[in-house]
């Protein structure tokens, strides 16, 4: 039990004051919902707990994270609640300290965003608004170390009875226009542009771009950090392993150490860098308000395939890293919606696909590569979509509901943004990379021992994985591919995407163009594009929605590849043989997809309005309430 | 009178919330109540989604719903 609980609406700025009072990083963000479950901590230098309650609007729940909330509060009835109520949104805020006033709890208010409530011209009589309410009014700066330190004191005093106060219950209605006159509302320029639907795609997507720039660009922050992070680490094996080989330590120890542990660690580490800093324009979106309008631009492309504006984010996230953009889809309205971006989301292709792709196209067809490459990304988009599609046909579907309070812009401080993203670095190091480390080690078992268990050294065709590779690749059989090694770097691929590059130059130092066709590796390369997402990206969705699905999404999304391969080769083999151009191939299965895609988002428009859309209405024209012949 | 593009920018009152009593209860514990002003900011890039502003606060939701919010000239 918490002896202190924040509660408040959503975006009051619960979460940061949470973090100022323990010291500790949860996530926060301007947008509604980022807290979704109740958080526990400890006051600093002090035995109380504090609890962070998700957002609520009233005191009757309707979402599940206002559910949490108002059981809370029934099972809690003895803590002390500080009303979180933003300054600039008081009129509203300022229910819910009513309510529980009403409910006979230890109640006091904390109000946030005083500072910019003030700079916008809003007056408030904080003295006069404690006298009114009979409780005590603290109005705070959740980033200003003094403010902190004033509410942490007087939560401790509030809860070890030192602080003397009668909380009185009063059920009458409030009139507070002699307390409070609310801010002048200015137009904003900033959302003049991001709210015009003609400007605002135009600059989402120099924001992706520039994004995705310095992230993975050539010569950008994020390659540049990983190249530093890459010959740190690799100094730091061969300094190991030199070390080692001087202490006499056998070779199986010496490549275990070398190869598995800081092996493994490196595929974690040679991570960081670039997804640190699309972490940082995440948590910048996120806490500046941006993506808020994102989410509104793009909500109804969205709707049409059973998500909302809120996947917005996670689905582009998803051509980064697919890990991250699964741990983004938490801040979903509700389980249905989260479960289907999640599951959709794996057919995107991330950045760590990209290589593969770049391999396969430059060996095989450098002639229409650029084509080519956009139309396997075009393909990972679409199958996400049809995911969605069909799971919220008959398998999610959920009432969308689609209402959003579009939080203010605000500048973001440095300190909330390295903060932020401390909190997501820890979150991907302990919970995902741990995982990747773990397989990158047993990977390096199974490649370097045989079924027998004697240590193989590179003749990795005897070893454990070699033997799969050899099980394995009669299921590429269709695709006209029979060389073990192909199924070996496939294999690989489920651990980390990365690896599959890696497995083949390792396995075929003679490079690929001798093992495959151009028919084959192109039903390779939709493969590769499409089949199990990496295992960081499955324990995310473990962890998320639940191992069931994680299991269904990755034995699925294989046994769909294959198949997926399987029609790729079949197609590419009659091309070949029809002498068809592939370029016209494209063209053609593009149009056709396009066509559908235009004729099922118009099939069920009213013929007579223009506005009604599909079978909502059973044919009926609710403007003119007739029925369209 | 409807809430549609045509009415961008213009300042109205809610005459009345037509709308199932969940759906009723979100807007006003939202902020948005029969009697209030509102405008139109914006529409979503298809007009499936519409941004109003009531008070000092804007709130998006589905045209579907916006439409059951009858309205009145100012």
């Amino acid at each position: 039990m918490c002896e202190v609980a924040l509660i408040g609406r959503p975006n009051a700025g619960k979460t940061t004051i949470f973090n100022g009072l323990t010291g500790l990083n949860a996530r926060t963000g301007n947008w509604h919902g980022v807290t979704v479950d109740e958080k526990k901590g400890k006051i600093k230098n002090s035995e109380i707990t504090v609890c962070d309650l998700p957002g609520i609007y009233s005191l009757n729940a309707f979402s599940p994270e206002e559910k949490v909330s108002e059981k809370y509060i029934s099972e809690n009835s003895d803590a002390l609640f500080l009303s979180v109520v933003p300054a600039t949104d008081f009129l509203q805020g300022v229910k819910t300290t009513l309510a529980l006033l009403n409910k006979g709890v230890k109640t006091a208010l904390v109000l946030t965003f005083y500072d910019e409530f003030i700079k916008s011209g809003g007056k408030l009589n904080i003295n006069k608004l404690a006298a009114m309410l009979a409780i005590p009014v603290i109005a705070v700066n959740g980033n200003d170390n003094f403010d902190v330190k004033r509410l942490k004191k007087f939560a401790l005093n509030a809860v070890n009875n030192t602080y003397v106060h009668t909380f009185t219950v009063k059920n009458i209605a409030y009139d507070f226009t002699s307390v409070f006159s609310p801010p002048l509302l200015k137009g904003n320029f900033s959302d003049k542009i991001l709210l015009n639907k003609y400007l605002c795609p135009f600059c989402f997507l120099i924001i992706i771009s520039f994004t995705f720039y310095v992230a993975f660009g050539e010569y950008s922050l994020g390659v540049l950090l990983q190249n530093a992070a890459v010959a740190a680490m690799n100094f730091l094996s061969l300094a190991v392993e030199n070390f080692l080989y001087s202490a006499g330590v056998a070779k199986p120890v010496i490549k275990f150490v070398s190869e598995g542990l800081i092996g493994g660690a490196f595929s974690v580490i040679s991570f960081i860098p670039q997804l640190a800093v699309l972490y940082l324009f995440l948590t910048l979106f996120e806490e500046s308000g941006i993506m808020a309008r994102i989410a509104f631009m793009f909500d109804d492309v969205f709707e049409k395939i059973g998500l909302n504006g809120r996947a917005v984010f996670s689905m582009f996230i998803g051509f980064g890293c697919t890990a991250i953009a699964e741990l983004s889809t938490k801040s979903l309205d509700n389980k249905s919606l989260q479960k289907k971006t999640a599951l959709a989301l794996p057919f995107v292709s991330c950045s760590a696909k990209l290589p593969v792709y770049l391999v396969l196209v430059n060996t095989f067809f450098a002639k229409g590569k650029v084509v080519l490459l956009l139309f396997v990304y075009l393909i990972g988009v679409l199958l996400a979509a049809l995911t969605a599609w069909l799971l919220n046909k008959f398998a999610f579907k959920s009432p969308q509901t689609f209402i959003m309070e579009l939080p203010p812009l605000r500048l973001v401080g440095i300190k909330k943004l390295s903060k932020t993203l401390l909190y997501y670095l820890k979150q991907f190091i302990i919970k995902v990379g741990s995982v990747i480390a773990a397989v990158v080690i047993a990977l390096w078992f199974l490649k370097s021992f045989s079924p027998s268990l004697n240590y193989v050294g590179e003749n990795i065709s005897a070893s454990l994985l070699g033997t799969v590779g050899k099980l394995l690749k009669y299921l590429f059989y269709p695709m006209g591919i029979t060389d073990w090694r192909i199924s070996v770097s496939a294999i690989s691929g489920i651990f980390a995407k990365e690896a599959i590059v890696g497995t083949l130059e390792l396995l075929c130092p003679e490079g690929i163009r001798s093992l495959l066709t151009p028919a084959q590796a192109l039903a390779f390369l939709c493969f590769c594009a499409t089949y199990t997402p990496c295992l960081s990206a499955l324990a995310t969705i473990k962890k998320l929605i639940g191992g069931k699905y994680a299991f269904l999404c990755g034995v699925g999304t294989f046994i769909f590849a294959l198949f997926f391969g399987y029609a790729t080769y079949f197609i590419a083999l009659s091309v070949q043989i029809a002498n068809i151009n592939p370029a016209l191939v494209i063209f053609v299965i593009v149009a056709i997809v396009f066509i559908t895609a235009v004729k099922l988002s118009v099939k069920n428009k009213c013929s007579n309005c223009h506005n009604c859309t599909d079978g909502k209405y059973e044919g009926n024209c609710k403007y003119e309430k007739r029925k369209i012949s | 009178m409807k809430l549609d593009k045509s009415v961008i920018g213009v300042k109205m009152k809610i005459k009345k919330l037509k709308m199932p009593v969940s759906e009723k209860s979100r807007l006003i514990s939202l902020g948005i109540n029969e009697g209030d002003e509102i405008v139109v900011e914006s529409f979503s890039l298809f007009g499936g989604s519409v941004l109003l502003k009531a008070k000092n606060l804007k709130v998006v939701m589905r045209k579907e719903l916006a439409e059951k919010i009858e309205v009145e000239n100012v």
